[in-house]
């Protein structure tokens, strides 16, 4: 749960139309703070060879796929994908605008991230209604051709791999290379939730215990005050 | 962006779309308000007035509908005295709670008829209005909650979570219940009323007792002009009548909002008090009482009687009879809630006993198998008492023997005791008088042992009793032993008469010299010599032949009368079929028994089985052309 600061986004606003040297200087002292996280975060992101190699590989034919394959691993894509931003964001639905953010960007990197926070021993198999058969029309005399329903595959949410222990072992395998931490503070008011559980950003942050946060304040509430200053001077 | 992986920092609430929403709201409510301000006649048009006139004569009518069948009931129950004070406490009662009298009434009925007290039921109401206040439960559920613990049925007090159990509620009285649900919602009535919804229910009595008086007033301005013209006629005059009462107060409105603008206006302000005043006293109620004075007195409805006239005094008797008849129904109630509470209290003190007798059932069954153990080990005692009798023999002293004995006896005295319980639990009289006797006789042998009056050969009596009997007997070995050594003399003997030479002409002394036989023909000699030579020789040799024999039987029957002298002198009897086989009839009482099993069955059974086999695997032994 980010802190929430009054008159935030006015203060930048009016910080890069009055101070522009100010601005900088704040968005230097934000980004300092927050490089700190993403480094870390960088540092958790596994080696190609670390993960399941058919994660790793270029898929026979992906050109003709009408849907969007399963996203290939790249260690360098998912460390450059783990990023930080200084600008302030859209609102959210709620009406928040967030003045700093750590991103994680990467699909890939994202997988890692969060696989198996919601399902630890991977997604349930569907359980397929059996052989289907027709008789009729199909060419070749007398014989029926028999084939496994599709009308029960792809389900979402449900694991459709012919490997029922697929969804496992691949879980199995990124928790042998990074564990999924909780960044959320024990304590905190509020219905538990694993939202913001991961293996990248979320743990840096975790185990950056506030620091990062802290910094980003004092960074704003310095700026807020020079620029205090500065219109006081200017006055 | 792909994913919403982000971990924002820092945030400002700007609210865009939470802004929007208390747009919308205000905006909503701001109607809300607007209809509201028009439903209480801030612009009320003719035909509102119209609408709320009908609507007051409606609630006017039911109104007076439910004040009669609360008189009616409560006459019914003995309290028709109360009708008045009831209404009074109604009226005063809804403006109190915000509860409407149409609750109130029929509230009112209910407790009546079941306490048959009119105070009782006026402070039952009372807590009703706390119990529903501080509970989920509306009024009507809770008077009906209270009326049903009234009178016993306290199942549905458990849905206000007084923290006791239904068995604990039930064995309370309803005194005792009343109590614990006063102190456990004291107050909560009147901290509903405190809250906006409060006051709104208080409104919502104010404006329903101002539609009933408004009712009330028109229902009497019809049955004052009314007259033969109709509901109908009266209707359209009512129409009529209120258009132009809505066309005057909007004047009026339009006048005061005028005149508030001239200078001076406090002074119009009074003039306006007194108009209203004037319009108050000229409501169709008055006009209505007014029009009756014109009239004239009426005659009275209901005869005058010398009863009527102290109509306080009996109504006092009756109001006093009245509530000692509730206090008496009260103390039944309260004492055959006193006998359920014994009833139940009963119950469980027996379920309670039963329980201790199940669990002294099962101690009894578990004593049953220690009992058994005892019995095991008693016998397992006399067996190793039994094992040193044996093993101390004929050398164990006196002062053994008697310790001895009277371990045992004691054992036995046990064991007697145990299978006596056993046989009078069973009912089995014949075992039970069997095992009386053996233990009578047991104790007195212990008595024998403990008062020292013992005689050592009692003792050796006692110990030989107990001995197990015995397999092997040495006596019985030694007797065997000799028999079998007899036995084997005679075998000898019999052996040797057996093996001597055979007896010849010589032996026996019939003169016949050794080597003396007819000697066979040679065949040369035969060839030569004539057939009446060779028949007259063997005429001669068969005659010698049948000599001799002769001389053998005479042997044989001197070697019988040999053996049944011999047998004579063992004692042995005669037997025709032999001295040997004689001497073994007269064994036959050492019990030497000589089985010869018949297998033959046996053999029958492979022989067939084989054949079986053979013909099963195709070997057939009668093939075709075989020999049978």
């Amino acid at each position: 749960m980010p802190v929430e600061l009054e008159g935030a986004v006015q203060l930048r606003l009016a910080l890069k139309r009055f101070a522009p040297d100010l601005s900088k200087q704040t968005q230097i002292e934000m980004a300092a703070a927050l490089k700190t996280v993403t480094s870390v975060a960088r540092g958790f992101v596994p080696s190609d060879n670390q993960v399941l190699s058919g994660w790793t590989k270029n898929l026979s034919g992906a050109e003709n796929f009408v849907y969007r394959p399963f996203p290939k691993f790249n260690s360098a894509q998912a460390k450059a994908g783990i990023t930080y931003s200084t600008s302030p964001s859209k609102p959210n639905k709620n009406g928040f605008v967030a003045l700093a953010r750590i991103l994680n960007k990467s699909a890939a990197g994202a997988i890692y991230e969060t696989a198996g926070r919601k399902n630890p021993q991977g997604q349930p198999s569907y359980k397929r209604e059996g052989l289907v058969y027709r008789t009729a029309n199909n060419g070749l005399g007398d014989m029926q051709i028999y084939y496994l329903a599709p009308q029960n595959s792809d389900r979402k949410g449900y694991n459709n791999s012919a490997n029922p222990k697929a969804g496992k072992q691949f879980i199995d395998n990124l928790n042998s290379t990074g564990q999924l931490v909780n960044a959320r503070p024990k304590g905190m008011v509020g219905r538990p939730t694993t939202k913001e559980t991961g293996r990248l950003i979320y743990r840096a942050w975790a185990e950056d215990n506030g620091r990062a946060n802290a910094a980003v304040l004092k960074a704003l509430e310095k700026s807020a005050a020079n620029f205090y200053e500065l219109t006081k001077r200017a006055a | 962006m792909a994913t919403d992986l982000v971990i924002n920092i820092a945030s400002q609430f700007l609210g865009k779309k939470s802004f929007a929403d208390a747009d919308k709201a205000t905006k909503k409510l701001t109607g809300s308000v607007k209809n509201l301000g028009r439903t209480l006649g801030v612009t009320l048009s003719a035909a509102a007035v119209l609408a709320y006139g009908k609507a007051s004569v409606k609630a006017a009518s039911e109104d007076i509908k439910a004040q009669r069948l609360l008189a009616n009931t409560l006459k019914n129950v003995g309290l028709a005295y109360a009708a008045v004070d009831a209404e009074s406490f109604i009226s005063k009662m809804q403006s109190q709670t915000g509860v409407l009298d149409d609750q109130l009434r029929p509230a009112f009925a209910q407790l009546a008829g079941v306490t048959g007290s009119i105070a009782k039921t006026e402070k039952l109401l009372g807590l009703a209005f706390d119990v529903s206040s501080g509970s989920t439960l509306d009024y009507a559920s809770s008077v009906d909650l209270l009326a049903q613990a009234f009178v016993g049925n306290k199942k549905a007090l458990k849905q206000l979570n007084l923290g006791y159990t239904q068995a604990e509620l039930a064995a309370m009285s309803f005194d005792q219940i009343q109590q614990i649900i006063t102190d456990r919602f004291a107050g909560s009535g009147k901290a509903a009323l405190d809250t906006y919804i409060g006051q709104m229910s208080l409104l919502a009595v104010a404006t329903n007792n101002a539609k009933e008086i408004i009712g009330i007033s028109l229902l009497g301005a019809i049955d004052s002009v009314g007259g033969s013209d109709g509901i109908d006629n009266l209707g359209k005059d009512i129409e009529n009548a209120a258009k132009s009462l809505a066309n005057f107060i909007d004047s009026i409105v339009y006048l005061k909002e005028q005149i508030a603008t001239i200078p001076g206006a406090g002074i119009v302000k009074g003039v306006f008090g007194a108009v209203g005043n004037v319009l108050g006293r000229f409501s169709p109620q008055r006009a209505a009482e007014l029009l009756k004075e014109i009239k004239g007195p009426q005659p009275f409805s209901q005869p005058m009687s010398l009863a009527n006239q102290d109509t306080g005094r009996a109504a006092l008797a009756t109001s006093k009879k009245a509530e000692l008849d509730a206090i008496k129904r009260n103390k039944e109630l309260a004492k055959l809630a006193n006998a359920q509470a014994k009833s139940a209290a009963a119950t469980a003190k027996a379920k309670k006993d039963q329980a201790a007798l199940d669990k002294a059932a099962l101690a009894l069954g578990k004593g049953q198998d220690v009992f058994n153990l005892d019995a095991i080990q008693i016998q397992a005692a006399l067996l190793a008492k039994q094992d040193e009798i044996n093993k101390l023999g004929v050398s164990a002293s006196d002062q053994q023997r008697l310790q001895l004995a009277n371990d045992l006896v004691r054992l036995t005295i046990k064991q007697d005791m145990l299978a006596l319980e056993d046989a009078i639990a069973s009912k089995d009289v014949a075992a039970a008088t069997r095992l009386a006797a053996k233990l009578d006789a047991d104790l007195k042998i212990l008595g024998t042992l403990q008062n020292q009056s013992f005689k050592l050969t009692d003792i050796k009596n006692i110990l030989d009793a107990f001995k197990p009997k015995e397999l092997i007997d040495q006596s019985n070995l030694d007797m065997a032993l000799s028999k079998i050594a007899e036995m084997l003399r005679l075998l000898g003997v019999a052996s040797a008469q057996s093996l001597s030479k055979p007896a010849t002409s010589r032996s026996l002394g019939s003169g016949i010299p050794v080597g003396d036989y007819v000697a066979p023909v040679a065949m040369k000699d035969a060839l030569a010599a004539s057939t009446d030579a060779l028949l007259e020789y063997a005429d001669a040799a068969t005659a010698r032949a049948n000599a001799f024999a002769d001389l053998l039987d005479l042997q044989n029957t001197a070697d019988e009368a040999s053996l049944q002298t011999f047998m004579a002198q063992l004692g042995l009897t005669k037997d025709t079929s032999g001295a040997l086989q004689s001497f073994r009839t007269a064994e036959s009482a050492s019990k030497v028994t000589v089985e010869v099993i018949d297998r033959t069955s046996g053999l029958i059974e492979v022989v067939q089985n084989a054949v079986q086999q053979n013909n099963r695997f195709g070997n057939n032994l009668t093939f075709a052309g075989a020999i049978a």
